[in-house]
């Protein structure tokens, strides 16, 4: 514990999953986002915390380009996944999500089973391959701890599971395409304390293998996962350090008039 | 006496409550009487036999001989081609408008469908007989453009924007986190909506198609105008022949034979066939649009 502790403080000896520099982001001519500059650490759970509006949400979706969808925005600066640009228009988007995987609010798994559901990403990306398939289910649901309460029904509806178990699928859907980053937008907020225990749990054991970016209202969830925090206030990041930092020895006034709940 | 009235009995004392119950209970008086009238009316001629109205197609007046086969099947065609005819373009535009299309083209591409949805019938029926009949006749060297065909076409052309929007709309209320998560696996926009919006908005589109068809089976007067009004089954089901579907038949005899006898009756059974035909489209339709919203 207390080697992690003082591995978890230096975000400089992190090595970097994605690097946003400068980034700001307008809806038409609202300005969501101005002047980001964070370097998010690879194998590591980094969380978004702020009040409603103050433009996590969107910065967690420039990340795999989703905003995209939405009519005329505007993103400036750069953000680089490994040595690429994502916004460069000579990339595949599709690629990228690929390599991004994300989790939502609302648990939504797809009304199919419940194999169906994790063996979608990989076959609409091609592959076909029954046994192969079958692995990728089998690792994917084992990784999300889902496999020994489901292994006998995979073939039933997802929808019959519970909320965790639905949200947990989800995950499960999401890394069977085998991303190295996965962005969570709130993935507890619809789940009861227990469940949402379990993701937490969950999330933990996943960064081994995935960076975690995870937008979060909790401010003690954030406390609870997450190695690195960022404060985002009125589209500005007031502070992003470790979490521990962030909630014992703030910085910065609005951060600590926050998390002592004196707003937000 | 009425405890189908709200239970809290303090609005009981003001008369504004029972001007405003009398007034909601005259309506549905008149829809009991509209129903019966169109029941008992008919009698005469279900009496003489529910399928041998039905299935004949010999409707001679003066012989008080009365089969409604020529225009059930007039209606089931021309219903059928306006389908055919919409459905392709009605889907391709809802699917465009909901997942392709900027917000604010989308806007204006669905006021400008709501505009025609909106038309009244008998603007379409006078350009179908002015244009449409005179290029069909054309296209395809017919005597006469008046035809089961054209009029088809016309309703297809009809219906095609209340289709078109209503579908769109059940297209564009699935929820965008179906079309987030296609989009986070790494779909393409088009693959998001095939495999995972469509399935999710199919009831609704479906219930929006159900309820063109009920506007196409009981659309009247553009119809008349174009159909040529023979009551036939032509032969070797030829589609460009001139025929006659319900509610044209009754708009060009009702004047006629209003009150008078089995022919009254016999109108009257037509309309009750009509009316249960666009009942069932239209409350399929209600029933599966509303499923598609919860």
């Amino acid at each position: 514990m207390t080697q992690g502790t003082s591995q978890r403080k230096e975000l400089s000896a992190c090595e970097t999953a994605v690097l946003i520099d400068k980034v700001s982001f307008y809806y038409g001519n609202k300005k969501a986002l101005s002047d980001i500059c964070m370097k998010l650490p690879k194998n590591k759970v980094t969380a978004f915390i702020g009040p409603s509006g103050c433009g996590k949400s969107t910065l967690l979706r420039c990340l795999n380009r989703m905003n995209d969808l939405v009519d005329n925005v505007r993103l400036e600066g750069t953000i680089s996944i490994g040595d690429q640009d994502i916004n460069e228009p000579s990339k595949d988007v599709s690629d990228l999500r690929k390599r991004v995987g994300m989790v939502f609010q609302k648990f939504n798994p797809f009304p199919k089973s419940i194999y169906e559901n994790v063996a979608y990403g990989p076959r609409i990306h091609g592959l076909k391959d029954k046994r192969e398939l079958d692995e990728i289910v089998e690792r994917s649901l084992k990784r999300v701890a889902l496999w020994e309460e489901v292994k006998d029904r995979v073939h039933d509806s997802a929808l019959q599971l519970s909320g965790g178990q639905q949200q947990r699928l989800c995950i499960g859907r999401a890394i069977a395409v085998e991303p190295d980053i996965l962005l969570m937008d709130e993935p507890c907020s619809a789940l009861d304390p227990i469940a949402t225990a379990r993701i937490e749990e969950l999330i933990v054991e996943l960064k081994e293998r995935y960076t975690i970016i995870i937008v979060t209202h909790n401010m003690q969830q954030a406390a609870r996962i997450a190695d690195f925090t960022g404060f985002l206030f009125m589209g500005e990041l007031i502070e992003f350090s470790a979490t521990e930092l962030i909630f014992r020895k703030p910085k910065e006034k609005k951060t600590e008039d926050y998390i002592t709940g004196r707003f937000g | 006496m009425f405890s189908f009235l709200v239970p809290d009995r303090r609005c009981h004392a003001d008369p504004m409550f029972w001007i405003t119950v009398f007034f909601a209970g005259l309506v549905l008086l008149v829809a009991i009487i509209f129903f019966s009238y169109l029941i008992f009316e008919s009698m005469p001629i279900w009496e003489q036999g529910v399928w041998a109205f039905l299935t004949s197609v010999e409707w001679e007046p003066a012989e008080d001989i009365y089969g409604a086969g020529a225009m059930i099947y007039g209606s089931f065609i021309v219903t059928t081609l306006a389908l055919l005819f919409a459905l392709p373009f009605a889907l391709c535009g809802a699917v465009t408008a909901s997942e392709f299309l900027s917000p604010r083209t989308r806007l204006v591409f669905k006021g400008a469908m709501e505009i025609m949805a909106g038309a009244p019938g008998v603007v379409y029926g006078l350009l179908g007989a002015a244009l449409l009949s005179l290029w069909i006749k054309d296209f395809f060297g017919l005597i006469d453009g008046a035809t089961l065909f054209t009029a088809g076409i016309l309703l297809g052309i009809m219906i095609l924007p209340t289709i078109m929007t209503l579908a769109e709309d059940a297209i564009h209320s699935v929820p965008g986190e179906y079309r987030d998560t296609a989009l986070s696996l790494g779909l393409t926009p088009l693959q998001a909506f095939l495999k995972a919006v469509a399935p999710r908005a199919l009831p609704g589109v479906i219930g929006a198609v159900l309820l063109g068809l009920g506007r196409a089976l009981g659309e009247t007067i553009a119809v008349m105008l174009v159909i040529g009004g023979l009551d036939i089954v032509p032969s070797g089901f030829d589609l460009f022949s001139p025929g006659q579907n319900i509610p044209s038949k009754l708009g060009r005899e009702a004047a006629e034979a209003i009150g008078s006898g089995l022919h009254w009756n016999a109108l009257l059974a037509l309309g009750a066939v009509l009316f249960f035909g666009t009942m069932l489209l239209t409350g399929a339709g209600s029933w599966l649009l509303r499923r598609n919203k919860v």
